[in-house]
């Protein structure tokens, strides 16, 4: 057993703090719904970045490569200074969507490179330029631009010629969950002595202004030794904490405050404010900090020069042990900064390796594994304490929902049960700060490759009371919480349950009970909300796929009308399926749940069925087309096919799960009643697969193909001119490439045409696309389809892949290959490059950035280029789960073991021995 | 949709006040204001809880809340109480206590601020 994993499951087993402190800071507080206090909702503009250096946030605290405790109580971050800027640097710079030619973007270059799941070693790279930062530039050159265009970068201001840059290394390690070492290394990349100042900060979130009775913390500066300077902060909650800072360092207190006069106007109650910090560093106002060397935020003033092709190290500490104990416990002459802060170090660096050595197949390359490593390190870096009191909020906004006079919120109105204070997994904490619910089951796929602890909190945490809504839809996102996203909680709740079973010959079935009851209210709220006719066919609107309909999904129909969503149909397919299983593995032990196996299998039935019998001939699939559509039902009872080949027309294909048979064996009466089911009502599986086919070993499948159906929506789906790109599947057809799908709507034109890059419209934002790109959750889910047909059809059902080539090959070898060609989005090319950089040069050949990778939200249709989002290691780290998996499994083993298989696989962790070495940039 | 009709025949008979009746009961055309609370008009209006021959505007609850401004052409805060009345408050450290009235003119311009500045105004509601 690793160091690592100890200390997991000493988390787990005897509540050992580990998780207490790590990376919970946000990247972006400003412009969040949450500080949005503007009458019309204009969250981007209402708090900006150029007032977040001034005014205290109400919900949470953002910084550069932060770390808190897990209530953000007190927060560290990095700040710089180069000389040159307007601003300090405190934050991480993007344009807001109104500012950006594709919708909002940081224009900053970041990287996680490294995280163990308890955050005992963590590893940040920020670059920085030495010259000003070019804030105007980018603003005004991305205002010029036409969504026509690509964006404006970073590295096309010019700011990183002749390499003048500074990397800077933030390091984590922890001797104790509360004692953490922390050193920060500043690489001069350029060809000239250069100055940094170097102000790491720390500081408490501002509680204590927005509550009537607060308690308010204190820093102050102690009384330091010899080699280091030390700060003290106080929090009734948190108790003392000791910030020790290497060498004669300058320590500067402020107030974590809004600067009331360069906000509203107002002037200050106190001198010292939340950007007094800035103004002593780059205005040289000496005069801006408290004198006292107290208050609610300070910061260590190191000033650096750093010569051209060299490095310096400033190392700090932030622990709970004062320093006369440290002196009294280690000996005389030890100090917090020592020799044994090197030997700590050290040895969370090597405890990382081991642990990721013991998860990582031997049988990855260096390269391969460097991939899985850095993606699981964006997964870990991506957690953020969200804070988010709807009911208060909407008070603090004159919008109580109990008061009579009351103004209407903007957005968010009826959550007001919801409170939000966790560390939650984040889809990206730039661009995204703020959970989403599909995307965390998701999330969650990956992050049980180190933490299945955490991954089992995180699905949890969103059936509770406090998230859910009474009426049991589970919230969707903070800019409406309301909004329908694809319902794949409980897929993924079945999967973690299936994991920790296989790691530990035992699931915990409290935890699949507890969950059950709850995603039974949320599929009770899908059938009686999403199903308009009451005829099993579902809406849902956009459901996650924003712009991928020829009409806008969330809107009022320009025809009127309504839409029979075959996306949305398939997800409840799904739903019920993975409600069935966990029906199934909790009957095993309690009869109880027998009866809602049942129940489940007979309603995926009725769905399945409706897809296609719907409506006499104009069901959802076309037959002549041999794919799935969208149904628009018009107000005069016509029916028509919107016939835009995309992954709404796949998904009926995810709806596949295969049962090896027990339920009907443990409970004949059940079996008797199915059967009598089916057989009232044969047209029932007259166009789906019908589930009383045995197949391999003898088991059953609910799918809503059948098999011609099925390898009719294989060839499209792995024909190269259609769905199937270098780089993993499409999702649009490049069929529309040559032949866009139009509608013409009281003298509009509706247009899709296949866009493999970013959109061509500010539909949803116009910061996402699913008009061609490739998305990683999606194509997840058809490999997860492709397995389980492959456990029923097994090695007889061959399929020409791609199709035209001649090569036949079965389902299991599809799904891999569909694996390898997300992968290779990562991985270096035979040429040396890697696709996801694109043309990027940069990022291609400098030995200091080729090495450090980005994973994006979607990727170019054709040529794999990281596009939106550029730290999306939310949903984007399943290519770790996935590189796992098919180094891990192999195909009999599913034939053999069924789909407790593919969990066994993917719970295997190496033996002791070390991997091959990491290639991991430069320390 | 327009405004509510406010027409009322003069000299009313037995069949004018039955005409009325149903046109009152949404027998005939009604016209609502068009705001997100129509619904709730057709009942006031139904049910007599409102004349419907006069033009009664729907009252601002946002003028009714406590609320925090900004006058920035004095550099102070204002804050409305739960009464209506306006106050100036000075930048100290018990600002409720240091209040002044305040009346806002036609041409004032007050700048909203977060409603959870009150607590860091100590204001006492």
């Amino acid at each position: 057993m690793t160091a690592e994993q100890d200390r997991l499951d000493q988390a787990r087993e005897q509540n050992a703090p580990w998780r207490k402190w790590g990376p919970y800071l946000s990247e972006r507080q400003w412009g969040t719904v949450r500080e949005d206090y503007s009458e019309g909702g204009d969250a981007w503009n209402y708090f900006s970045h150029d007032q977040a250096r001034s005014r205290a946030y109400r919900w949470g605290e953002d910084g550069l490569a932060g770390i808190s405790d897990d209530k953000m109580r007190l927060c560290f971050a990095l700040a710089l200074w180069n000389g040159k800027d307007p601003i300090l640097k405190e934050r991480l710079f993007g344009l807001t969507n109104s500012e950006s030619n594709h919708g909002e973007d940081v224009k900053e270059y970041y990287f996680y490179l490294d995280s163990t799941p308890t955050h005992s070693y963590m590893k940040y790279l920020y670059k920085y330029p030495q010259a000003a930062f070019p804030y105007a530039d980018l603003v005004e050159t991305s205002r010029r631009r036409s969504r026509q265009e690509f964006e404006y970068e970073l590295v096309d201001t010019g700011v990183f010629n002749e390499d003048r840059y500074f990397d800077v290394f933030v390091e984590y390690a922890k001797e104790s969950p509360e004692d953490i070492l922390i050193q920060i290394t500043v690489h001069n990349r350029g060809p000239e002595a250069a100055e940094l100042h170097l102000v790491p900060t720390l500081w408490f979130r501002n509680q204590w202004s927005w509550h009537a009775n607060p308690d308010r913390p204190v820093l102050c500066q102690l009384e330091g030794t010899p080699g280091e300077t030390v700060a003290e902060a106080f929090d009734p909650q948190l108790g003392r904490r000791y910030l020790y800072c290497e060498g004669d360092a300058t320590l500067l207190f402020t107030e974590n405050e809004t600067n009331t006069q360069r906000i509203f106007g107002v002037p200050n109650r106190t001198p010292y404010v939340k950007d007094s910090i800035h103004d002593y560093v780059v205005s040289g106002r000496q005069s801006a900090v408290n004198p006292e060397k107290r208050g609610t935020k300070m910061a260590a003033h190191y000033r650096l020069t750093v010569n051209p092709g060299q490095s310096q190290v400033v190392r700090l500490r932030l622990s709970d042990v004062a320093p006369a104990a440290l002196a009294s416990g280690n000996g005389a002459g030890v100090t917090p900064l020592g020799s044994r802060f090197e030997d700590v170090l050290n040895a969370r660096r090597k405890e990382a390796d081991e642990f990721y050595a013991s998860i990582t197949p031997r049988s990855l390359t260096p390269d391969q594994a460097n991939v899985m490593r850095q993606a699981l390190a964006g997964m870990l870096w991506s957690k953020q304490f969200y804070l988010y009191d709807v009911d208060k909020w909407l008070e603090e906004r004159g919008s109580d929902p109990f008061k009579a006079t009351r103004k209407a919120a903007p957005r968010n109105d009826h959550w007001h049960h919801m409170y939000n204070g966790d560390v939650i997994s984040m889809p990206d904490k730039w661009e995204y700060p703020w959970y989403a619910a599909w995307d965390l089951a998701f999330h969650v796929l990956a992050l049980t490759l180190v933490d299945p602890d955490f991954g089992k909190k995180q699905l949890k945490l969103m059936l509770k009371e406090r998230y859910m809504h009474p009426n049991g839809q589970i919230p969707a996102y903070e800019w409406n919480f309301g909004d329908v996203n694809p319902p794949v909680h409980a897929w993924s709740t079945i999967f973690t349950y299936r994991l920790e079973k296989a790691q530990k010959g035992e699931g915990d079935r409290e935890w699949l009970k507890s969950s059950f009851q709850k995603l039974l209210l949320n599929f009770t709220w899908w059938v009686n909300r999403k199903d308009r006719s009451g005829r099993n066919v579902f809406e849902g609107g956009f459901l996650g796929l924003d712009n991928i309909g020829v009409f806008d999904r969330s809107a009022p129909l320009p025809t009127g009308g309504c839409l029979e969503q075959a996306d949305g149909t398939a997800w409840m397919a799904l739903f019920c399926q993975n409600m069935l299983e966990i029906a199934v593995e909790l009957a095993s032990t309690d009869p109880d749940y027998a009866d809602m196996a049942l129940k489940f299998s007979e309603h995926f039935l009725w769905i399945a069925s409706a897809m296609s019998h719907l409506g006499g001939d104009t069901g959802m699939w076309d037959e002549e087309d041999g794919f799935f559509y969208d149904v628009l039902r018009l107000p005069n009872g016509q029916a028509q096919r919107l016939k835009v080949r995309s992954m709404v027309g796949l998904l009926p294909l995810c709806a596949a799960t295969v049962f090896e048979g027990t339920l009907m064996a443990k409970y004949p009466e059940i079996a008797e009643r199915f059967q009598a089911f089916l057989a009232a009502r044969p047209e029932l599986c007259a166009a789906i697969h019908d589930p009383r086919k045995l197949g391999v070993a003898g088991r059953r499948l609910a799918s809503i193909l059948d098999e011609t159906k099925l390898r009719r929506v294989l060839a499209k789906m792995l024909d190269e001119n259609e769905f199937l790109s270098p780089y993993g599947l499409r999702s649009l057809s490049r069929y529309h490439a040559d032949h866009p799908y139009v509608v013409h709507v009281g003298g509009q034109e509706y247009r899709v045409s296949y866009l493999p890059a970013e959109s061509d419209t500010g539909m949803f934002g116009g910061n996402s696309n699913w008009r061609g790109p490739i998305w990683m959750p999606v194509n997840a889910l058809i490999i997860r389809a492709l397995l389980q047909y492959y456990g029923y059809y097994g090695n007889d059902f061959t399929v020409e892949c791609p199709t035209g080539s001649g090569r036949q090959m079965n389902l299991y070898q599809v799904a891999e290959e569909i694996s390898r060609r997300l992968a290779n989005i990562f991985v270096r090319d035979s040429s040396g490059r890697r696709p996801v950089y694109g043309g990027a040069g940069k990022f291609q050949d400098d030995p200091h950035w080729r090495d450090c990778l980005l994973f994006y939200e979607y990727f170019h249709g054709d040529n794999g280029a990281g596009l939106g989002a550029s730290h999306q290691t939310g949903w984007t780290g399943v290519v770790a789960r996935l590189i796992h998996l098919f180094a891990s499994l192999k195909p009999e083993q599913i034939l053999q073991g069924g789909k407790k298989s593919v969990a066994e696989a993917g719970a295997r962790v190496q033996g002791a021995e070390l991997a091959p070495a990491v290639n991991t940039p430069t320390r | 949709m327009g405004k509510k009709s406010t027409t009322t025949p003069a000299g009313s008979t037995e069949s004018e006040g039955l005409t009325r009746l149903l046109r009152q009961h949404g027998c005939g055309s009604i016209q609502f204001t068009g705001a997100d609370n129509t619904l709730y008009e057709r009942h006031l209006v139904s049910d007599n809880c409102s004349d419907a021959t006069k033009e009664e505007p729907m009252p601002d609850p946002s003028k009714q809340l406590v609320a925090v401004f900004v006058d920035r052409s004095c550099r102070q805060w204002i804050v409305r109480d739960p009464e209506g009345n306006f106050w100036t408050l000075p930048s100290v450290e018990l600002p409720w206590e240091k209040r002044q009235p305040y009346q806002p003119t036609a041409e004032t311009e007050l700048e909203p601020v977060p409603g959870h500045y009150k607590d860091m105004l100590r204001l006492p509601f």
